[in-house]
């Protein structure tokens, strides 16, 4: 058991997290955990293969465009498929099969269009993936860019939740009955938080790109990992998807060298499952007591 | 009650059982391979339809990876029947048994967690299966799956298509039976408590974590029959027969046929055997064309098929019969009650850094009406809260009848008569008022699971002896009238009355009633006032948190008065509401002026 697992989990690692962080941007406001997430990252990442290589598009453009159409589809979900249930009186968890629906109709229609084959993300310029000795480990530039990334966007959020707009976002996630009071409309601030989910979910899948390739069948795979990275973090707080999806990397990443590569859905599960019996609110989670 | 309905829509249930009993007989007379092997297909699919309806339809558990059970079943009996050359009426037990265990330990976890958590660990699961299925080749037979499954024999006799059929049809009727009486019973009721209101349930003294256990380990038992048939129908399994698409697949026949309606799972299977006729064409667009109806139907027809035909059975539907419950019954006079004494010694219950409640003590004799007043936030609601075990006490004591609470769950403190009523009335909109006032005699029912799923005679005569129960409750708070009716239909005064007569229905030796006049018109409040004296008449000990203070002084034995979380001061109504803290306290010094006002005058 070496350390070369450990860099490949990391890496990995960053990319469960930001899925994770994604996750919790729209749980945050509505309590809601929008399955068709992982089709969003996977969305994310194939318009930028593809603006990429059919539009020849430069890399930061093509990004720029799949970030935007991540959104606008990201919101999409909330307008078509959340929005309705929630105004119903008794819409209960319907919320659960409405975006599972949307996250199956993003899979195969990308899949008609686009068709099984991965499609290769290079690294954003200047990074690369050429391999250098750091210490005894064998690296490249873009795991490191990838880590300061995914740092870089996390302290762009906590930016984005000490506006005005975002401190009322926290608020709703705190206390809906009181912000209510105060004047905050719950419904404006989801399409909001939807919208920015989406831009991260597409970065998530951008940068992606270069490690797992962008393909298709990503969706379901890194729907399971955001949800174990915002779960065993604690759903809401985004510094806890950091840690836990780093966590899931190196569990997966050492269960794929010890056991089979098969078994790293199995390992980051059972991983997952015992943190939420031991601590049901997550590592880093906050226990909110029933309301009566 | 569920009696009645079907008492009163019998000829319409009746002609439909008839109509797909007749059908499914006629179906293998036509000696056709194709439609007998399509037929055998739809006992399977409407089994693990009907478990799944049972957990997400009436328990709001959404399972996502139900085909990961099916998957178990099918592949425990193939490989015992295959490599362990066991005989298919011993590997389906075992069958049933992997599915539950295998099910029960993965959804432990999220018993303590919202449903959705449920809802994304059976996704997870379903892939961990489809991968263990391909990866333990030495247990599963990796890509090539289990080749050879032999058909189940009886005595000498090697069971052929048709058999299985008949087979198959005899597990879905049973099925079907025990799931209609368990729905029918107190589970059901508790089931949709569980989807809709936990909290009622937990106030009834229903144990939710238990009943989510029991309703998955249902679900996956029939899961787990299901795929041990599926194995001998198919004789060969492989991984490729329980993919993502095989679970979707399940979920879309319970909310195409209705989720959360008894014959759902029926319309929706049936609906699903016509649909591939349709669109053959489509066939690679299968997945999106699933997408599509999943989003559809959620969004336009929320009730699904079944709904469809509820809207037009109710546009036909003869004047419903009325009382199956004798008159004589429901005429028994309420039962005595022995009140219980409550005594909280210390109270203290912070939320972050602030006190709710500070050192608060509270004496209530048995059999008498205590009020406990007191400003906005002052942590009267709180009070009753750690009383009724709803929030962990963080210092001191509370005893009812000399027995120490502190640490019992809010469902056993209900369990030992103590209930209470929500400040927001807490009903099962799906429910009858009647239903719903059941829902609160849960605990005293004796009836065991085997006998409520059998209906035993015994099971029959108890049910109808707390349905007459109910409706005495019922009649006790004035609404009999109203006992058919679903609970969503009654207005918020009567609503309170309705969670009234729900917490009498467990008996309680202690009754915390938490702002009962709140929002009541005058004449109900008349009627509040004279009903509780009436329930104190009873023998019960109640608690009245209140803020109408004529209510408080008209009913009152002893009075306490909560500030910051501590009690001020406690005594008959008279003295404290002469208390001049108090009067400070609760009102400001304005009553103390006007007094002053007064005398001068």
């Amino acid at each position: 058991m070496g350390l070369e697992p450990l860099v490949t989990g990391l890496t990995a690692g960053s990319i469960y997290a930001l899925v994770g962080i994604s996750v919790n941007v729209v749980y945050r406001p509505t309590n809601i955990f929008n399955l068709a997430q992982g089709n969003l990252v996977m969305l994310g990442g194939l318009v930028c293969a593809s603006a990429l290589t059919a539009l020849a598009l430069p890399w930061y453009a093509a990004a720029l465009l799949a970030i935007v159409f991540v959104g606008l589809i990201s919101f999409a979900t909330d307008i078509v498929a959340v929005a309705p249930v929630l105004a119903r009186p008794r819409g209960g968890h319907g919320w659960l099969v409405t975006t599972l629906a949307v996250g199956l109709i993003i899979e195969n229609l990308v899949g008609k269009i686009v068709g099984p084959d991965p499609m290769r993300i290079p690294p954003p310029p200047p990074l690369d993936l050429h391999p250098f000795a750091f210490g005894p480990f064998m690296i490249n530039s873009y795991q490191v860019g990838l880590i300061v990334i995914v740092a870089l966007i996390v302290v762009g959020l906590e930016y984005f939740y000490a506006t005005r707009t975002g401190r009322a976002i926290m608020a709703i996630a705190e206390d809906r009955d009181a912000s209510l009071l105060r004047g905050i409309d719950p419904r404006q601030l989801a399409r909001l938080s939807f919208f920015v989910s989406g831009i991260v979910a597409a970065l998530a899948g951008i940068l992606a790109g270069p490690i797992f390739y962008a393909s298709v069948g990503l969706g379901g795979a890194l729907l399971i990992r955001g949800f174990e990275a915002a779960a065993v973090g604690g759903i809401g707080s985004d510094r806890g998807a950091i840690v836990s999806g780093l966590l899931l990397g190196i569990v997966e990443a050492y269960a794929a060298t010890m056991l089979a590569p098969g078994y790293q859905d199995t390992a980051t599960l059972v991983f997952a499952l015992v943190v939420l019996l031991l601590r049901p609110q997550g590592l880093m989670g906050r226990t909110y007591l029933r309301a009566v | 009650m569920a009696d009645r309905i079907s008492a009163g829509n019998r000829p319409a249930v009746v002609g439909g059982v008839i109509l797909v009993l007749a059908a499914a007989v006629i179906l293998p007379l036509l000696r056709s391979e194709y439609a007998l092997y399509v037929a055998t297909q739809l006992c399977i699919y409407y089994l693990v339809a009907l478990g799944l309806n049972v957990l997400t339809g009436y328990g709001g558990q959404t399972s996502i990876g139900h085909g990961a059970l099916v998957a178990i079943g099918a592949y425990t009996a193939a490989l015992l029947m295959v490599d362990g050359g066991l005989s298919f009426w011993l590997a389906l037990p075992l069958a049933l048994t992997a599915s539950a265990l295998i099910g029960a330990a993965m959804a432990l976890p999220t018993f303590r967690l919202s449903a959705w958590y449920f809802a994304l660990i059976t996704l997870g699961f379903a892939r961990v299966v489809a991968n263990i299925l391909t990866e333990w080749g030495s247990l599963t037979h990796g890509f090539n799956g289990v080749v050879g499954v032999p058909a189940p024999m009886i005595g000498s006799h090697v069971m052929g298509d048709r058999d299985l059929y008949w087979f198959g049809l005899c597990l879905s009727v049973a099925a079907f039976l025990v799931t209609r009486n368990l729905l029918g019973s107190r589970y059901g009721l508790a089931l949709r408590a569980l989807r809709d209101n936990p909290l009622a349930g937990i106030g009834s003294g229903v144990s939710l974590g238990r009943l989510k256990i029991a309703a998955f380990v249902y679900s996956a038992l029939l899961a787990g029959a299901a795929g041990a048939l599926f194995a001998v129908q198919k004789t060969v399994i492989t991984p490729d027969d329980f993919t993502t698409e095989f679970s979707i697949f399940f979920l879309l026949v319970i909310v195409l046929g209705g989720l959360g309606s008894l014959h759902g799972p029926l319309f929706g299977t049936v609906a699903f055997f016509l649909l591939p006729e349709l669109m053959s064409g489509l066939q690679s667009w299968r997945l999106l064309v699933y997408g599509v109806l999943l989003l559809a139907f959620s969004l336009y027809a929320p009730d699904g098929i079944a709904g469809g035909v509820e809207a037009v059975r109710r546009r036909f539907r003869r004047p419903p019969v009325r009382a199956a419950i004798s008159v004589e019954e429901a005429a028994l006079p309420a039962t005595r009650i022995t009140g219980a004494a409550l005594v909280v010694v210390d109270a203290a219950k912070h939320f972050g850094g602030v006190p709710a409640l500070d050192g608060a003590s509270l004496d209530v004799a048995a059999g008498t009406i205590h009020a406990i007043v007191g400003p906005n936030g002052s942590g009267k609601t709180t009070l009753l809260n750690v009383v009724t075990g709803f929030y962990p006490i963080d210092g001191g004591t509370i005893t009812v009848d000399r027995k120490s609470v502190v640490g019992s769950d809010a469902t056993a403190i209900a369990r030992s008569g103590i209930r209470r009523t929500f400040q927001t009335p807490k009903l099962i909109p799906d429910l009858s008022v009647l239903e719903n006032v059941m829902l609160g005699a849960f605990a005293s029912e004796r009836a065991s699971l085997a006998a409520l799923a059998l209906r035993t005679p015994f099971a029959r005569r108890e049910h109808a002896e707390l349905a007459a129960a109910a409706l005495r409750q019922l009649r006790f708070v004035g609404l009999e009238a109203r006992a058919e009716d679903p609970a969503s239909e009654i207005p918020h005064g009567q609503q309170r009355l309705v969670e009234i007569a729900r917490a009498l229905a467990g008996n309680p030796r202690l009754l915390l009633l938490d702002e009962p006049a709140a929002g009541l018109s005058m004449s109900e409040l008349d009627g509040l006032c004279a009903l509780i004296k009436e329930i104190a008449g009873l023998g019960a000990t109640v608690v009245i948190v209140e803020h109408h203070l004529d209510l408080v002084a008209s009913l009152a034995t002893t009075v306490s008065v909560l500030e910051q979380g501590r009690v001020i001061a406690s005594g008959p109504a008279e003295s404290v509401f002469a208390d001049e803290r108090v009067l400070r306290a609760y009102m400001g010094s304005r009553p103390i002026a006007s007094r002053e006002v007064k005398s001068v005058a």
